[in-house]
């Protein structure tokens, strides 16, 4: 589902360029709940964005879904990821001038208003939100923010889902109570997860769980804070 | 969900900045459309004002004031000149129609003309009275529809008259003659709409020269229409040849008054085009502050997968909406403004205002609204377009 072969990253920082990654091989099967743990500064966020080809490698193949995002041009991997990746953040990141649903319908493609409107009013019934979809962000609790977020990672049901620290900003009841939900939901639609997280209550609710230190040869002999 | 409700939801979101954008945009529009209204006005005033009458022939002085007073009802006429003029053209075979006026008084502020009967079916020959009937007799009057409105004068009122020609509130009244209203004419949009329309013999009257021969009396000034254009030449050259006339072309006239008009014209014009430039900027600024505040919603918008022409048409559109609102606010408030100012226009130079219709100009300020809110929206279109989706994680 996902392959990683020789991937190298860096950063320019004040001329020089730093290495970030260095992934000789990485394999994520389909439909697998995987959480990705490490410490900060090991590279986990760069992991998930080369995944959704928000960046691209300097070297080596990031082959998601069978197309190697690192061959294509930015309008192509942003067509992919439209299509193909859901994502869920740590701070949510709704937009505070539109409605909850009008959050989701946003990533929705173009569809009858009648179609549209089953499938936004079924998926808050599911993450039981339905009564607070007409709600803007800020009259939304933390939680209930991050369940809006997750209905538009998952609404177009796209075959990968990455969550990077999802519950991070949360407490420990809403945290157990969204990564249930992610989990089920994903589970559900047979979605490939792969999860960044701290929680160690949460973690071990994963098929797998994948070390950065592992993955990455870039953390061999260096400093990570 | 479309990107037109993507963008107003956005404006409605920022309340105040947009208010401000729009408010920006309506005054600099507001300000074109009325400048551009009266300039079209003056210039039409300009040229209807004289009607047919090509010469007009008075005491010498400055041709544009006698002209003014003649065909405007404007300040004081240049003097007076003898009868006998009057019946010199007349008798010259060069006119094809020769009015005498005789003026000097007024009735709160309106002229008193005196002029045949006939000048108003020659001046407006498809016209009916609003009300009542033509005068006929030596203090009967016509009365333009602005002063019937602004005086609330009916037909079979009486007043007296005061004498000069500009003071509103003159008690020097003329207890000589008792003018009665007998006709009301409808409006005619020129400065006649602001004049009183009565016999010539008037003045004589009320000056004491009714007895006088005709070489004794006097008028103020005589309204020709030349039999043609050698004539017209003729006629001019005959009345400056006499002493204390002066023969002036009334479109010559009327073209030096545009241009004193034209040099006030072009000092707003300046004004305005700071307005606009300010608008624009306000405009930008507005549409710069957007992006930045939103530029983790244009990141998420990006890590979505909207294209980068998504969030370029965003924040154009965003530039082109309250660029649309505020024209048409500033088009709704530059006609409000000219038809709030139009009797003021009206009882200051007689012209009155082409308010209540949409001209295709207005189109042009539209179009031309759009293309300078477009050039606003350029720059922060364009760095929004750059916003990298990591944007979202830094």
């Amino acid at each position: 589902m996902i392959t990683i072969q020789n991937v190298k990253k860096s950063f320019k920082v004040q001329k020089e360029h730093i290495p970030i990654l260095h992934i000789p091989s990485f394999y994520l099967e389909k439909g697998k709940q995987v959480a990705l743990i490490g410490p900060s500064g090991s590279g986990k966020s760069t992991l998930l964005h080369l995944m959704s080809g928000i960046l691209t490698p300097d070297q080596g193949d990031v082959i998601v879904h069978g197309v190697n995002l690192a061959a294509q041009s930015e309008k192509m991997r942003d067509r992919f990821r439209a299509q193909n990746i859901g994502y869920v953040f740590q701070d949510f990141h709704l937009i505070n001038s539109l409605t909850a649903e009008e959050n989701i319908k946003l990533m929705l493609p173009k569809m009858a208003r009648s179609e549209q409107k089953e499938l936004v009013e079924h998926w808050f019934q599911k993450v039981g939100l339905y009564e607070k979809r007409n709600h803007k962000p800020s009259e939304l609790s933390r939680g209930q923010q991050q369940r809006v977020a997750i209905i538009r990672a998952l609404i177009q049901s796209p075959p990968i889902v990455l969550a990077d620290e999802p519950t991070g900003s949360l407490d420990f009841e809403n945290a157990t109570h969204i990564m249930n939900l992610l989990l089920t939901l994903a589970e559900e639609q047979n979605q490939t997860l792969l999860c960044v997280t701290h929680d160690p209550y949460q973690i071990e609710k994963f098929h797998e769980i994948i070390r950065m230190e592992e993955v990455n040869e870039i953390m061999n002999g260096r400093k990570i804070s | 969900m479309s990107l037109f409700q993507f963008v107003w939801r956005n404006i409605l979101y920022k309340k105040v900045l947009s208010v401000l954008s729009i408010v920006s945009v309506s005054v600099g529009v507001a300000l074109v459309i009325f400048i551009t209204l009266a300039h079209d006005s003056m210039e039409e005033g300009a040229a209807k004002g004289y009607g047919p009458y090509e010469l007009v022939i008075g005491a010498e002085g400055s041709s544009t004031q006698l002209a003014l007073n003649t065909f405007y009802h404007i300040g004081a006429p240049t003097g007076n000149i003898s009868y006998e003029v009057y019946e010199q053209v007349k008798e010259s075979d060069l006119a094809e129609v020769v009015y005498p006026l005789t003026k000097g008084d007024h009735y709160q502020g309106h002229q008193i003309v005196g002029v045949p009967v006939e000048y108003l079916a020659s001046r407006y020959p498809h016209v009916s009275l609003a009300e009542g009937s033509l005068y006929q007799q030596t203090g009967e009057v016509v009365i333009g529809s602005q002063i019937a409105k602004d005086l609330e004068l009916r037909v079979g009122d009486k007043f007296y008259g005061s004498h000069g020609q500009v003071s509103a509130h003159s008690d020097d009244h003329h207890q000589e003659l008792l003018y009665r209203v007998v006709g009301i004419l409808p409006p005619l949009h020129t400065p006649d709409d602001k004049a009183i329309f009565t016999t010539v013999d008037h003045a004589w009257v009320v000056h004491h020269q009714e007895e006088e021969s005709d070489r004794e009396k006097e008028v103020t000034a005589l309204v020709v229409i030349p039999k043609g254009l050698m004539e017209l030449q003729t006629l001019k050259n005959f009345a400056n040849e006499m002493d204390g006339v002066q023969g002036v072309y009334s479109s010559k006239a009327m073209a030096d008054v545009l241009n004193i008009v034209d040099y006030g014209t072009k000092a707003i014009q300046v004004i305005t085009s700071i307005c606009i430039f300010i608008a624009a900027i306000s405009l930008m600024l507005s549409l710069i502050v957007t992006t930045t505040d939103k530029k983790k919603d244009i990141g998420l918008l990006r890590l979505i997968g909207k294209p980068k022409w998504y969030i370029w048409g965003s924040v154009v559109l965003e530039g082109q909406i309250l660029t649309i609102i505020g024209c048409l606010f500033g088009m709704l408030l530059g006609h409000l403004t000219s038809f709030l100012l139009n009797d003021l226009f009206i009882s200051y130079i007689g012209i009155p205002l082409q308010t209540g219709s949409i001209r295709s100009f207005d189109g042009y300020i539209l179009l031309g609204a759009m293309i300078i809110g477009f050039l606003a929206s350029i720059w922060p279109a364009l760095r929004s377009y750059q916003v990298h989706p990591l944007t979202l994680f830094r």
